[in-house]
């Protein structure tokens, strides 16, 4: 399979891009090598066209429900494709940082309209507690992180499902977060 | 890496394990575990004998709460969560239901003529969840909570839609389920929800 990753330099995408890699083409999109969700989504989506899977992984505010709904309008109606949106626990409420709860959230909201409206694409959402990645290390000490490479694990399971099967919507953590 | 997976002999409860997803997971799951099922057809009605099944299974490592009566699946999960919480040990499984996503709509026809087209089965597997979810999220506890929301699985409970909606296997959902209750204890799947890509084409 052809597989578009979003930051795929570090965290939970990196980690994707490092273990499909072993059994797949993996197209990376980041900021270090030229590619920056906030500034450019057209360009990483036309590049991601002939893929049959997109990791919409790189957080930027809203940026990752724009990159789905523009996906998911030229997807819709394929059956070999599918979409895989990060989002992430804080979309069920109680964490400290309400915007990046509101985005992912709203990212949530708009795959379960996607889900239920007539389309053929398979969309997996994957909400992964505190993961051990740069972006919560100030959090480390506090709770009880995953590692991001057991996410990818996860999301590979996820992807080696038949393609009659859909994974819509899989949460993952710590059993003891502290 | 791949996940370290637990080899060990489970001994598992199964509500609801005559028919449907729970027979799928009890005829799947008892090959290498010990199953228990609890069903209407062996005397065990989750609308009257709940603590007599909590009794029964307290001494389980995973109890399924498959079966569906209204908001039983509640109370099961409520009594079993305060003697559990504590045991890292235990893992709870709720199965739950797609339909706790849908915003309850009469005019979907695809909804209209089964249980699950009523609102009250929608309303329940939504407070199910939201039960669950108030456990889970906010509370200090060490057992593993799962919860898995199938969407239209080839059931007797829908038997009349077979023609018309595309459909997973009830042994699909079997397979899921052996695949979480084996994972390192360390890693909870919160929730997972699984259906066929077009229900509706």
């Amino acid at each position: 399979m052809k597989i578009a990753i979003t930051g795929h330099s570090r965290g939970i995408g990196k980690a994707c891009f490092d273990l499909f890699s072993a059994e797949h083409e993996c197209v990376g999109f980041s900021r270090s090598n030229g590619f920056d969700i906030s500034k450019d989504i057209t360009n990483i989506i036309d590049q991601s066209l002939d893929c049959d899977v997109f990791v919409n992984n790189a957080y930027f505010e809203f940026k990752q429900v724009e990159i789905f709904n523009t996906l998911f309008e030229q997807w819709k109606n394929k059956l070999d494709k599918t979409i895989i949106n990060i989002n992430s626990r804080s979309k069920y409420g109680g964490g400290k940082n309400q915007f990046y709860a509101s985005t992912k959230k709203e990212l949530a909201n708009k795959s379960y309209n996607a889900m239920f409206s007539d389309k053929s694409c398979r969309i997996i959402n994957i909400n992964p507690g505190y993961v051990e990645t740069d972006m919560v290390a100030q959090h480390i000490g506090k709770f009880k992180m995953l590692q991001s490479s057991k996410v990818a694990e996860t999301i590979k399971w996820c992807l080696d499902q038949p393609q009659d099967i859909e994974i819509g919507e899989l949460s993952i953590w710590k059993t003891t977060l502290r | 890496m791949a996940f370290s997976r637990s080899k060990a002999r489970l001994k598992i409860a199964i509500t609801g394990h005559s028919k449907g997803i729970g027979k799928s997971i009890f005829d799947l799951l008892s090959k290498q575990h010990d199953c228990i099922g609890f069903s209407r057809s062996n005397g065990y009605d989750i609308s009257k004998n709940t603590d007599k099944i909590i009794e029964k299974s307290k001494n389980c490592d995973v109890f399924i709460n498959n079966a569906y009566q209204d908001l039983n699946q509640v109370v099961l999960f409520d009594k079993l969560f305060e003697l559990w919480k504590d045991d890292n040990t235990k893992q709870i499984i709720n199965i739950g239901s797609k339909s706790k996503y849908y915003p309850f709509n009469d005019e979907q026809p695809q909804l209209r003529k089964d249980k699950r087209s009523s609102k009250s089965y929608n309303d329940n597997k939504k407070s199910i969840t939201h039960s669950i979810y108030s456990k889970q999220m906010y509370l200090i506890k060490k057992c593993k909570i799962i919860t898995i929301h199938p969407g239209y699985t080839k059931t007797d409970f829908i038997k009349h839609h077979w023609d018309n909606i595309n459909m997973i296997n009830p042994d699909d959902v079997a397979e899921i389920i052996k695949w979480i209750i084996t994972l390192p204890k360390h890693i909870e799947i919160g929730e997972l929800g699984v259906w066929h890509p077009t229900e509706i084409e």
